[in-house]
């Protein structure tokens, strides 16, 4: 008996030991497993060699495109291969193991090993870059520090090298801003920037009305309440407080205006001095001026941000506007709108008719632009592809980005497989060309509406980001036969603005430029509620601009000048 | 009560496996909580996680310089320290109380009913706790209504927008949720009570009050001692809990900040996320030299009153 428990407790012990332990040996043991995969795939890929042709019936010259060359690189080598590819993003749902990644490894013999962080903290990216051992391919954000530090430290192959090397032909399926407007110091381009929103985009996006989305910043009233004074027209923020004074009179106990994009928090002044949604409506969507001289100030030194700020006061002085947005996260703010507690709130177009508890007969209502609305959007993309220099074979990631960055690769990517009849999510078909665009079938539009990522995780269509090209992706979306956006077309449409070369690098949080732009940002938010909730809008203001002043944020505002310039040298080519 | 020194390290033959077992978590440990505290060298370096792990220039104090500069190091440090010294009050003797107030229930089914309703929010996450707080706390939230029905406020009180109340809303956060897990383990000590000694007492006529002060806390008072040097040491962090950095994140906003911005916080903002790893990591040397020395402090308060130490 004695004897049992000594060795049961001893092999306990080993295997307590061989636990601890076991984590340093996994990353073989996947190679191999990949190796074997690997071979799985020659002997499959010898069998169904054949891969169609794609043609297409798409009018490229309405849409503003053109149709892929006819021998691009990336069809000149499908042998077999196995990528390593990171998303530095928790929230990634897929895995490359769903119909789509099936179609794009069989046509190009890559296939992608797939990673992500466990969290969004930077942890997992920041330990690859220190060890230098990053994947063959990565997609981060493009704002992302890390991205800068990359290229800096050289970690990084030049795409425009790669692709004057292994893949001329990618040069002209790609908007033309991709390796123009993100060159670094040395004139290179060193990411492929996606859902870059560039001139081709807007043309064909005003052209079938889709300029202004569901996403548009917004101004909602009550309709029942809108209704009891008379509908008085509101052209601007005066005529707004007006209607809201009024309606405030019958109804006391609810808040005026909530401003409820989350805009009025303390981590969003902690970087942006736009104030969101309410700033666009009042003219103010960037944090930087370009004054007469062609150099960038601090927004927060002109009326831009002065005059909507103080309007805010305003509704603070007559009780139209309380705390609650600064106190509120967004899930709270939402409760509160679906509440009714309010009589107008800012959000976005989806989220503009909102029907109150406390009366389900009426709804919120979206009003038409104030006349001083003013959208400015870069338009310069959200992710950034990038090919590190420990990439095994450099020559099939770009090959595969090119495949990617095609019309063919969107089709098999985003839009899926090309049919008259849908008959399941696994085996479409998805999409048919109507009047040369292509047009996503119904029943695939219902299935997908209903279960968004559950589809999603089944077909794998519109999730794998690599080299998205906005304009592609989301074509076979576009349905310009909607009358009520065609309606928000009109009213927003005007009022956007693109603007890249306000998309400016922020300085190295190191560097001394860094440090004060930090304190200075550090200084708004706790002066945010300070000029807003005062009796005395002006002193408060002068306060926050003499603070601004003494921390020596010129040092920064000609740090952004100098980028600015540098952008708009860019653009010119 | 002084102890017997045990000199020699006597094993019985033949137990080396039982010994053996506490190796794996002693090479966890040391893998994972003693090699990354050599990290801490970097708040001396410039680091930067392009260059690799070693070779980088020495600066000295420069990241310290930085820091005791900063103003907003001063708040919040000042924060961190009051709302912590707070918590560390309340939420030592909360779980005691709860524990002799369980203890002395009578009916079995309130007893069960009273413990596990009190344990139960030490199973929700914090952003669940966040939440249900700042609708609880909102101007129409249920404690302004209840405060309003009382008469003891006329207008609703703002309690997330006035920094005054920010210290004591964490408090009654960390009271509600942590007290009834923590006074299970008091109750546990309760439980090892010889009976003996109650019954003898109850002969002698001692009654519930007598045997509560005279049985009871001097009983547990070991556990208590322990638990003290434990929270000490985590008490810059917030307590036993370690909430500061919690609620100064997710309650925290531009009005409550001169009482919310707290040290983590701080070194959140201003360091990771700015990736500056050394500045960060100079930070966080300050605050775990603080708290190594609160730890031992409290070892040494503890070997004054019950004449031996935990470690």
């Amino acid at each position: 008996m004695k004897k049992y428990k000594r060795i049961l407790s001893g092999a306990l012990c080993t295997a307590m030991f061989l636990t601890a332990v076991s984590g340093c040996g996994a990353a073989k043991e996947k190679e191999a497993v990949s190796e074997s995969t690997e071979k799985k795939q020659t002997e499959t890929d010898t069998v169904t060699a054949a891969v169609p042709e794609w043609e297409s019936k798409i009018d490229w010259e309405k849409i503003g495109w053109k149709a892929d060359p006819d021998n691009l690189e990336w069809k000149g080598n499908t042998t077999p291969t196995s990528l390593e590819y990171y998303v530095n993003f928790s929230w990634f749902s897929l895995d490359w193991d769903d119909k789509t990644s099936e179609r794009v490894t069989e046509k190009t013999g890559v296939d992608l090993n797939l990673s992500k962080p466990v969290t969004d903290d930077g942890q997992k990216l920041s330990m690859m870059i220190a060890g230098n051992q990053l994947p063959d391919l990565m997609t981060v954000d493009k704002n992302d520090a890390a991205l800068q530090q990359m290229i800096e430290a050289d970690m990084l192959w030049s795409i425009d090298d790669l692709i004057a090397e292994y893949a001329p032909q990618m040069k002209d399926i790609l908007p033309k801003e991709l390796l123009q407007n993100y060159r670094a110091e040395d004139g290179k381009t060193y990411q492929l920037t996606t859902w870059v929103q560039g001139e081709a985009w807007q043309k064909a996006a005003e052209e079938y009305n889709q300029l202004v989305g569901t996403n548009q910043p917004m101004i909602a009233i009550r309709s029942d309440y809108y209704d009891e004074i008379g509908r008085p027209e509101i052209k601007n923020i005066d005529d707004f407080m007006d209607a809201l004074k009024q309606i405030q009179e019958k109804h006391p106990d609810k808040i005026g205006f909530y401003p409820a994009d989350g805009g009025m928090s303390a981590s969003n002044f902690a970087s942006s001095a736009s104030l969101s949604y309410y700033g666009i409506e009042m003219g103010l969507s960037s944090d930087y001026n370009i004054t007469e001289d062609g150099s960038v100030e601090w927004v927060v030194r002109d009326d831009a941000f002065k005059t909507p700020m103080e309007y805010l006061n305003k509704m603070y002085l007559e009780g139209l506007l309380t705390k609650d947005p600064f106190v509120d996260t967004k899930d709270v703010a939402k409760s509160k709108i679906e509440q009714g507690d309010m009589i107008s709130y800012s959000w976005t177009i989806s989220d503009g008719t909102k029907v109150p508890a406390d009366n389900p007969d009426t709804s919120y209502e979206i009003l038409p632009p104030f006349e001083t609305y003013k959208q400015v959007r870069t338009g310069t993309g959200w992710l950034a592809t990038v090919v590190p220099k420990t990439c095994k074979e450099p020559e099939r990631a770009i090959q595969l980005l090119e495949y990617m960055a095609s019309a063919e690769g969107h089709a098999d990517i985003s839009w899926g497989i090309e049919g008259e009849e849908y008959t399941s999510v696994e085996d479409g078909a998805n999409w048919h060309a109507v009047d040369g665009k292509p047009v996503l079938l119904e029943g695939y539009v219902k299935d997908k509406n209903a279960d968004w990522g559950g589809v999603a995780s089944r077909d794998g269509l519109g999730e794998y980001w690599l080299a998205c090209n906005e304009l592609l992706w989301n074509l076979a979306w576009w349905d310009d036969t909607n009358e009520e956006m065609k309606k928000y077309n009109d009213w927003f449409g005007d009022y956007v603005v693109y603007q890249p070369e306000l998309d400016i690098q922020a300085p190295s949080p190191e560097s001394e430029e860094g440090i004060i732009k930090q304190k200075a940002y550090n200084l708004l938010q706790e002066y945010s509620v300070k000029m807003v909730f005062t009796e005395d809008f002006e002193a408060a203001y002068d306060e926050f601009l003499s603070k601004v002043d003494s921390l020596g944020m010129d040092q920064v505002e000609a740090y952004w000048t100098e980028e600015y310039k540098g952008n708009m040298k860019n653009m010119e080519g | 009560m002084k102890r017997k020194r045990v000199h020699k390290l006597h094993m019985d033959k033949g137990q080396w496996q039982l010994q053996a077992m506490v190796l794996p978590a002693m090479i966890c440990f040391l893998i994972f909580s003693y090699v990354p505290v050599m990290g801490l060298i970097n708040a001396f370096l410039d680091y930067s996680i392009t260059d690799g792990f070693f070779g980088h220039e020495f600066v000295g104090l420069k990241y310290f310089k930085e820091l005791f500069s900063d103003e907003n190091f001063w708040l919040s440090m000042k924060n961190a320290v009051g709302m912590s010294a707070l918590k560390f009050f309340f939420t030592f003797t909360a779980p005691l109380f709860l524990a002799i107030f369980i203890n002395e229930v009578p009916y079995k089914w309130l007893k069960k009913i009273t413990q596990t309703g009190s344990y139960l929010p030490h199973f929700l996450s914090y952003v669940i706790v966040a939440t249900l707080w700042m609708v609880f706390l909102d101007p129409n939230g249920i404690i302004n209504e209840v405060l309003q029905m009382l008469n003891l406020t006329g207008a609703p009180v703002e309690f997330l927008a006035e920094p005054k109340y920010f210290w004591w809303i964490g408090v009654g956060i960390d009271c509600w949720q942590e007290s009834g897990w923590n006074a299970i383990i008091y109750l546990a000590a309760i439980a090892g009570i010889n009976q003996d000694l109650y019954e003898a007492a109850e002969v002698d006529g001692a009654g519930r009050w007598k045997r509560l002060i005279h049985i009871t806390l001097p009983s547990i008072g070991w556990t208590a001692g322990v638990l003290f040097v434990m929270n000490c040491g985590s008490l810059l962090s917030g307590g036993p809990v370690a909430s500061n950095f919690n609620q100064s994140y997710l309650l925290g906003n531009a009005f409550n900040r001169p009482t919310s911005y707290v040290i983590q916080k701080y070194i959140t903002d201003e360091g990771l996320n700015q990736m500056r790893f050394s500045f960060a990591a100079a930070g966080n040397l300050i605050l775990s030299t603080l708290s190594v020395g609160l730890l031992l402090t409290a070892n040494k308060i503890l070997k004054k009153v019950f004449g031996r130490t935990v470690f």
